[in-house]
């Protein structure tokens, strides 16, 4: 039986990207890295826009990984010779975009593989966006600035801002000099992700629940099926949707 | 005794089953049937998707095409034919059966959907086209004195 073809383009540099590769930085726990990513995946879903997703959370516990909402997720253990190369194999089977969740430990292998097969990967018309997230813990800075040190300028950045209380102060992210010389450097586009009830979060996480559920009425767990939660939900998805528009570029082809 | 699903096909119809061409689309819309299946899975109407087609993908059909079009290829297909090939030696039920992994976790696109899909994505890319200018905001100047209007 003939193989086919391989899908990615192996047509040298091109200005327009043929395939993109967004992923959520991995380091610091409980920043909202999957949180972030059901979002996301909702925004391409609604969009239209084909989307393949890897979920490469080894520590994340079954209830919150990015397979507990979304069962076409494909699980990817990194803690292996082959590093990231999933990312290539999901590519090869054609899908334009891929969102992959990286867990905390990703670190040292995403460094690896990059070092060795970005170049590669950008001769393919593959581009990457690398998503951090910073709350106001001065930790979630250092871990976005951590990455920001070794990914170079070899991809785009897209910072979040996650209000995870209410008031957040983000004067770590605002004012240390390392951030700002981030900022200056790498020129990363910033939105924000407005704070979310935790009874709601929670809740919908626990039953592996997206917000689109919640705001379609699509759930039988009490808590999420009042007017209230409902108005709430769609509240967030339209907030973060309208977030995610202004950075489209940086998520898109 | 061949399974009914089983047909045994000799050295000379397989050399004519691997020279036949592939089947071309049957519609100008099989390219992006999953993209169609999709929208409509979201609850889209016919006349939406057609107009998205139209929009986004410069595919023009009539809104009553797209929906045979959906209604044939979302009906389960009836399972290929099972070939047995003469010179095969018969598998044991035990040995585990080769997988292609590409298709293991999800369906291989071929070039042309890739293709597709790569250019609807950069549609959506582009910046949106007249949007309505947002009414002024009105402010009210709390220190400025009300004042009684009169005719």
């Amino acid at each position: 039986m003939a193989t086919a073809a391989p899908l990615i383009e192996m047509t040298g540099r091109e200005a327009q990207p043929t395939s993109r590769i967004a992923f959520l930085q991995g380091g610091k726990g409980g920043v909202g890295k999957t949180a972030f990513a059901t979002m996301l995946i909702e925004w391409y879903r609604t969009k239209g826009a084909p989307v393949a997703l890897i979920d490469m959370d080894s520590e994340n516990k079954s209830r919150g990984s990015l397979g507990h909402f979304f069962p076409d997720a494909r699980k990817v253990n990194i803690q292996r010779a082959r590093g990231l190369d999933d990312f290539v194999d999901v590519l090869d089977q054609g899908a334009p975009i891929v969102v992959a969740d990286m867990g905390a430990g990703a670190g040292e292998v995403a460094h690896q593989w990059f070092d060795s097969m970005h170049e590669q990967a950008k001769d393919s018309g593959v581009a990457f966006t690398a998503i951090g997230l910073v709350t106001p813990d001065p930790a979630s800075v250092s871990s976005v600035l951590a990455w920001g040190n070794f990914l170079e300028n070899r991809v785009d950045y897209l910072i979040v801002k996650n209000a995870i209380s209410n008031p957040a102060d983000f004067s770590c992210w605002e004012n240390d000099p390392a951030a700002i010389e981030f900022r200056r450097l790498a020129q990363p586009k910033v939105i924000s992700m407005e704070y979310r009830l935790p009874e709601i979060e929670h809740e919908a996480r626990e039953h592996g629940l997206t917000l689109q559920a919640v705001a379609e009425r699509k759930t039988t767990v009490p808590a999420l099926k009042s007017t209230a939660s409902v108005w709430r939900a769609q509240a967030y998805r339209r907030h973060i949707f309208t977030e995610l528009e202004t950075v489209k570029d940086l998520l898109l082809l | 005794m061949p399974k009914s699903t089983l047909f045994v096909v000799t050295d000379e119809l397989r050399c004519v089953l691997d020279a036949l061409p592939a089947i071309p689309p049957k519609s100008c819309l099989d390219p992006l049937r999953p993209f169609i299946l999709h929208l409509r899975r979201d609850g889209r109407t016919y006349r939406n998707i057609q107009q998205i087609l139209a929009d986004e993908c410069d595919v023009r059909v009539h809104h009553e095409t797209l929906r045979r079009f959906i209604k044939s290829r979302s009906k389960p297909r009836k399972p290929k034919l099972e070939l047995e090939f003469e010179r095969e030696q018969p598998k044991s039920s035990a040995s585990p059966q080769p997988v292609d992994q590409s298709t293991a976790s999800g369906k291989r696109l071929s070039p042309e959907e890739r293709a597709a899909q790569v250019e609807f994505i950069r549609s959506l890319n582009k910046p949106a086209s007249q949007e309505q200018p947002a009414r002024p905001r009105w402010n009210l100047d709390v220190d400025k004195p009300r004042t009684i209007h009169k005719p």
